[in-house]
């Protein structure tokens, strides 16, 4: 996946998550103004992972705040 | 400042060298998951004594989440199978489930019991010239627990080392959605499984662990109901294998690895072996987290925690912590002053301490003499668990010398 489409993925599973429509999610929000869980962080860090084939920490939604911000790290990742 | 963070690099080889950046540099602290930890053994102790801290309530936590986390056709168990599990519990029903329990372990006598799955075990692996550390590991506990619940061969080998492990996991820090609902239908299983042998406890003829929770349930005015003694039984499962398995693979790992402490534990009498066990379980921190809650607001060395605040403590930090123990990261098999915290302190601290202890004082000898004969396998780097409140290994080879 680009850049692009790991935002719309993570846009999309997190609207699922928190039960919002994707519409109204901007990419330069702080991911905790979703009202996601730790339950929910971690299982989207886990399905990420499994969706790119890359290894990702579960821990990857706290260290950064902002879809942008998570797509480009994630992006980056080996 | 080290902010903790299990994923750092090489944290699950050795979460030593971590624990104590955070622990010299940030000893009270927010990390990367953006709770509070603790890592000096002052801070950890007393708050593992202090009346103003409760566990976290994981069987509320689970009935709360349920419907987020299973499929709508799958039957609930998460939030029944953890119900009695005691390191959850707090006030009354805690005082109650603990006495209970505690009772009837106490008319178990587990020194034969724990003799026989050691023989048994070597019995099994006497011509192996490769072995598992963790297969020995594993199989012992399994053996003494075919003996407590009064079945042997209970079920395929696979099936209760998948449930045990996955209850395990299941109370770890990051868990999916998908490990939850694997645990859930291990749970559904363990539930007939179990249930059907507590059923049957009574007309048993040799009385066993689970006759004597029925009888103690019984005649003592406990009055639990059957689901409720079940998800007991599941605790004590989980605990008397997991945890054995965890330190027993990471006892005998140093001891292959340092001979003098093959030949010390030869030689060593009924005291310096009790001695011995301490430092292992010191050096081993089977669990090295445990979580508390703030039952109200509380200042902890200057800073203020409202009422609802979860503090992990890291056990495993405190076990190492140079102002109470010299050489912290060295074993020493004979250390005079040893107050560790494996077993926690206070209220909760650990049920099967006793039990945990006369283990490991009746293997030692024997297992590592029979050891002795092995080495580590070479090119084949322990494997450990990617476990943050269980430390253990998955697999650990060795071959015949």
């Amino acid at each position: 996946m680009n850049n692009q489409e790991i935002k719309n993925w993570l846009v999309q599973k997190i609207a699922e998550e928190s039960d919002i429509q994707p519409e109204t999610i901007k990419t330069d929000m702080p991911i905790e103004s979703f009202n996601l869980d730790s339950l929910s962080m971690i299982t989207l860090s886990y399905d990420l992972e499994n969706a790119l084939g890359k290894e990702i920490d579960p821990t990857v939604f706290w260290q950064h705040n902002t879809i942008d911000k998570l797509a480009e790290a994630i992006e980056t990742l080996p | 400042m080290a902010l903790w963070n299990p994923y750092t690099t090489g944290y699950f080889n050795n979460p030593y060298e971590h624990l104590a950046e955070c622990r010299t540099t940030e000893p009270m602290q927010i990390g990367i998951h953006k709770e509070w930890l603790l890592f000096n053994y002052k801070d950890v102790r007393e708050v593992l004594r202090s009346p103003a801290f409760g566990v976290s309530k994981l069987s509320e936590y689970f009935a709360q989440k349920e419907p987020v986390i299973l499929e709508k056709a799958a039957c609930p168990f998460l939030a029944k199978g953890t119900k009695t599990w005691i390191m959850y519990l707090d006030g009354q029903d805690h005082v109650r489930i603990r006495t209970l329990a505690d009772a009837a372990i106490r008319q178990f006598n587990f020194t034969p019991a724990i003799e026989r799955a050691v023989a048994a075990c070597f019995e099994k692996n006497k011509d192996a010239a490769e072995l598992d550390v963790v297969d020995i590991a594993t199989q012992i506990p399994m053996y003494i627990v075919e003996e407590l619940m009064g079945v042997s061969g209970m079920c395929s080998y696979e099936q209760v080392k998948r449930f045990s492990h996955l209850l395990a996991v299941s109370q770890d820090l990051f868990v999916t959605k998908t490990t939850y609902r694997e645990v859930n239908s291990e749970f559904e299983w363990a539930f007939s499984f179990f249930g059907e042998l507590y059923r049957k406890a009574g007309a048993n003829a040799e009385p066993h662990l689970l006759t004597f929770l029925q009888t103690v349930n019984k005649e003592e005015g406990f009055r639990l109901s059957d689901d409720e003694m079940i998800s007991l039984i599941t605790v004590i499962f989980m605990a008397a294998l997991e945890t054995t398995k965890d330190t027993m693979s990471v006892i005998l790992y140093e001891v292959l690895k340092d001979p003098s402490l093959a030949v010390y534990i030869e030689q060593a009498n009924e005291i310096e072996i009790n001695i011995l066990a301490e430092e292992f379980l010191r050096f081993a921190s089977p669990l090295q987290y445990t979580v508390r809650v703030a039952h109200e607001d509380v200042e902890i060395n200057g800073i203020r925690f409202p009422k609802g605040t979860r503090l992990f403590l890291c056990l495993a930090s405190a076990n190492r912590d140079a102002v109470v123990f010299d050489n912290p990261d060295t074993i020493v098999p004979n250390r005079k002053y040893n107050p560790h915290l494996s077993f926690g302190s206070g209220m909760h601290s650990c049920l099967g301490a006793r039990v945990a202890r006369n283990e490991i004082r009746s293997w030692l000898k024997p297992v590592t003499k029979h050891l002795l004969n092995y080495r580590l396998a070479e090119n084949e780097p322990p494997n450990w668990q990617r476990t943050i409140f269980m430390r253990g290994l998955k697999s650990l080879k060795i071959e015949r010398k």
